[in-house]
């Protein structure tokens, strides 16, 4: 006849209905202390397991937000080069995986003067075009029917409008150093919150081909002159490849291209210049990451502040049961046996709060985005409120971090409760 | 070894520590027990016999002498052994019933076996139905009169069939007529299940129903 290390289901039952404390199996008032010191102990681990989630969730969302934008704006994979003409783009994006590109964009970029009524201001312009898929690029011979005397559509970042008072339809004129002598005549075709004021007032963006039709147009000799018709490709993936928790997929695909170009007969396609749209920006994201971790270490501690309590609350439970434990211990219930008893109080306990603060936190999550200290100045984030963004591997490890701060605090507790010799209660005590 | 001695005590002696004075609680105990014994231990309050009993069931320790169980020296087993020992073979009631207050009366008579890793639930119907208390098995403790609540706990002693009864002062907290009652409920579980029973008391007129009576004074059979 064995005894079992692990205590049978009998025993998580009786653990739960000392937690729970029940009115109608407990009826005695001395009860009452503990019930309550248990359930503030496990409102304020779920409270600090709640804030560790909701704020996790809030910077998933910023980093979600961004990564989105960039993968957006700058592609979620640059293939950037110096100068080239069309026919080396070309080569490359033929070697480029077909499997989740959503769009193919040539693009380059130089310094610009851009005068408008009200006066001039150097930016930076880019040129891009979108084709749909890398077949469109492929197949497209990136010409227009702009003529000499066309102008030029262009985009321009809201602050940059604003310094140049001008509004969607406006006539600008537009100064290319160094790629053309003279000017283009230009025409506001659209202004664009990009959310940073910098980046705002700098921006401005044309068509590749329109503006390569007018160059080549209007100084047919300057751009024969020139090194190549531009700077690279970005690749539009679909929203699996962009996304901040899980890059396996877009690690692969970027592998794969770079084995493609390394692998061809074409030396000059070899080492090429590949950024995912997370190397693009690695800093801003490695700061979020670091942002990140501060803020959980701060949190996590927090929360073992309350698994103490938890912890402490349980050590009175039993405390306070010593002759219940006394006669259990005389017929036979071993050390090991109470700590794993204990250890059963501590992970039902660590279970409990950490339910509670998955609730907690999507509750709150839900007031937060309906309170106005949520709503963020678009002008400075490009948002409207703060972004929440639960990732199930996050909430899970907060959940994971509360059930093993509970047992694990309650195991160090656990070990100096069971040493006390509980069987001295036995002794002549009314 | 005599076959026929289920628990012996030789030279056991206890000290403990009082008010920075060392009192000697047991001063060379011998004891023993046959088989089938029915005994109560009698002595006035301070005595040591509460000691003794803790000492005979591995509650308490003892500075020198040895406790022998079927031929076997208990002074070396480990904490776990000990456990072991006491879970298969003793049963204590104690003065006071100390049931778990959570736990339905067949609850609490099953909550041993299950350190065991048993499931007796119908063993401990059947022994609250064996001490008369058969239509109280849902019942929780607090529902229970001081007599019934005592009985579950005689009927907790015995889940796990043990060899050896050990009892402090049962009827200390109860009435004449519950008392008796008690005490022959101790009788028939010694002549129907043959449990060897050893209880303290300091009651003498209840310590005259006992086979056999051993007094215990100033540390000394």
């Amino acid at each position: 006849m064995g005894v079992s290390v692990l205590l049978p289901r009998e025993w998580w039952k009786l653990s739960a209905l000392w937690l729970l404390n029940l009115k109608d199996r407990t009826p005695r008032a001395r009860r009452a202390l503990v019930g309550h010191s248990v359930r503030i102990a496990l409102v304020g681990l779920s409270c600090g397991l709640a804030a560790l989630s909701l704020t996790l969730a809030i910077v998933s969302g910023f980093e979600w937000k961004l990564s989105e934008y960039v993968a957006t704006t700058g592609g979620d994979m640059l293939h950037q080069n110096p100068w080239m003409n069309f026919e080396g783009l070309k080569a490359r994006a033929a070697l480029a995986p077909e499997e989740g590109v959503e769009g193919v964009e040539v693009f380059w970029a130089a310094p610009a003067l851009v005068v408008g009524a009200e006066g001039g201001r150097g930016v930076t312009l880019e040129a891009a075009r979108r084709y749909p898929s890398v077949r469109a690029f492929l197949d497209s011979d990136s010409t227009t029917s702009l003529t000499t005397e066309s102008t030029i559509g262009v985009e321009l970042g809201r602050a940059l409008a604003d310094t140049l008072k001008a509004d969607v339809g406006s006539s600008l004129r537009l100064l290319v150093p160094g790629v053309m002598k003279g000017s283009l005549a230009a025409h506001v075709t659209a202004i664009r919150q990009l959310g940073i004021y910098d980046l705002e007032s700098r921006w401005m963006k044309v068509d590749e081909a329109e503006l390569r039709t007018l160059l080549k147009s209007k100084d047919p000799e300057a751009f024969a002159n020139r090194p190549g018709d531009a700077h690279g490709l970005r690749y539009f993936l679909s929203e699996t490849y962009h996304q901040p928790h899980s890059t396996r997929q877009l690690e692969a695909w970027q592998t794969s291209y770079r084995e493609k170009l390394n692998a061809a007969e074409d030396t000059t396609l070899h080492e090429p210049l590949l950024k995912s749209w997370l190397e693009q920006r690695q800093n801003l994201f490695g700061s979020i990451g670091l942002d990140k971790l501060v803020l959980t270490v701060i949190l996590g501690l927090l929360c073992l502040v309350a698994g103490l309590n938890v912890a402490a609350a349980l050590v009175v439970l039993f405390l306070e049961r010593d002759r219940e434990i006394a006669v259990l211990r005389a017929v036979g219930l071993s050390r090991g046996q109470l700590l794993g008893w204990i250890l059963i109080q501590g992970t039902l306990m660590g279970l409990a709060s950490a339910l509670g603060a998955l609730v907690l936190a999507r509750v709150f999550g839900v007031i937060l985005q309906h309170l106005p200290i949520a709503e963020l100045p678009s002008e400075v984030y490009n948002l409207s409120h703060i972004p929440l963004k639960f990732v199930w591997a996050e909430q899970l490890a907060v959940f994971a971090f509360g059930i093993a701060a509970s047992l694990g605090l309650s195991f160090v507790l656990g070990t100096s409760l069971v040493k006390g010799s509980f069987l001295d209660t036995l002794r002549h005590r009314k | 070894m005599n076959s026929k001695i289920l628990l012996e005590a030789r030279a056991l002696c206890k000290t403990y520590e009082q008010a920075g004075e060392r009192v000697e609680v047991l001063k060379g105990i011998d004891l023993a027990l046959p088989r089938g014994d029915f005994v109560a231990l009698l002595g006035s309050s301070g005595s040591g016999k509460s000691t003794l009993l803790h000492c005979l069931g591995l509650l308490d320790t003892w500075d020198s002498g040895e406790v022998i169980f079927e031929g076997r020296p208990l002074s070396k087993l480990s904490e776990k052994e000990q456990a072991r020992f006491r879970l298969e073979k003793l049963g204590f009631v104690f003065q006071f019933h100390h049931l778990i207050p959570e736990l339905s009366a067949a609850e609490n008579v099953a909550l041993p076996a299950s350190i065991l890793g048993q499931d007796r639930s119908s063993r401990a119907r059947e022994l609250l139905d064996w001490v008369g208390l058969s239509h109280k098995l849902k019942s929780f403790p607090w529902q229970l009169s001081g007599g019934e609540q005592q009985r579950v706990a005689l009927a907790r002693a015995l889940i796990n069939d043990p060899v050896l009864l050990l009892t402090d002062e049962v009827t200390g907290n109860l009435d004449r007529a519950r008392s008796k009652e008690i005490l022959e409920l101790l009788r028939r579980i010694h002549s129907e299940l043959g449990t060897t029973i050893l209880s303290v008391t300091h009651d003498e007129e209840l310590a005259a129903t006992y086979d056999r009576r051993i007094r215990l004074s100033e540390g000394r059979l």
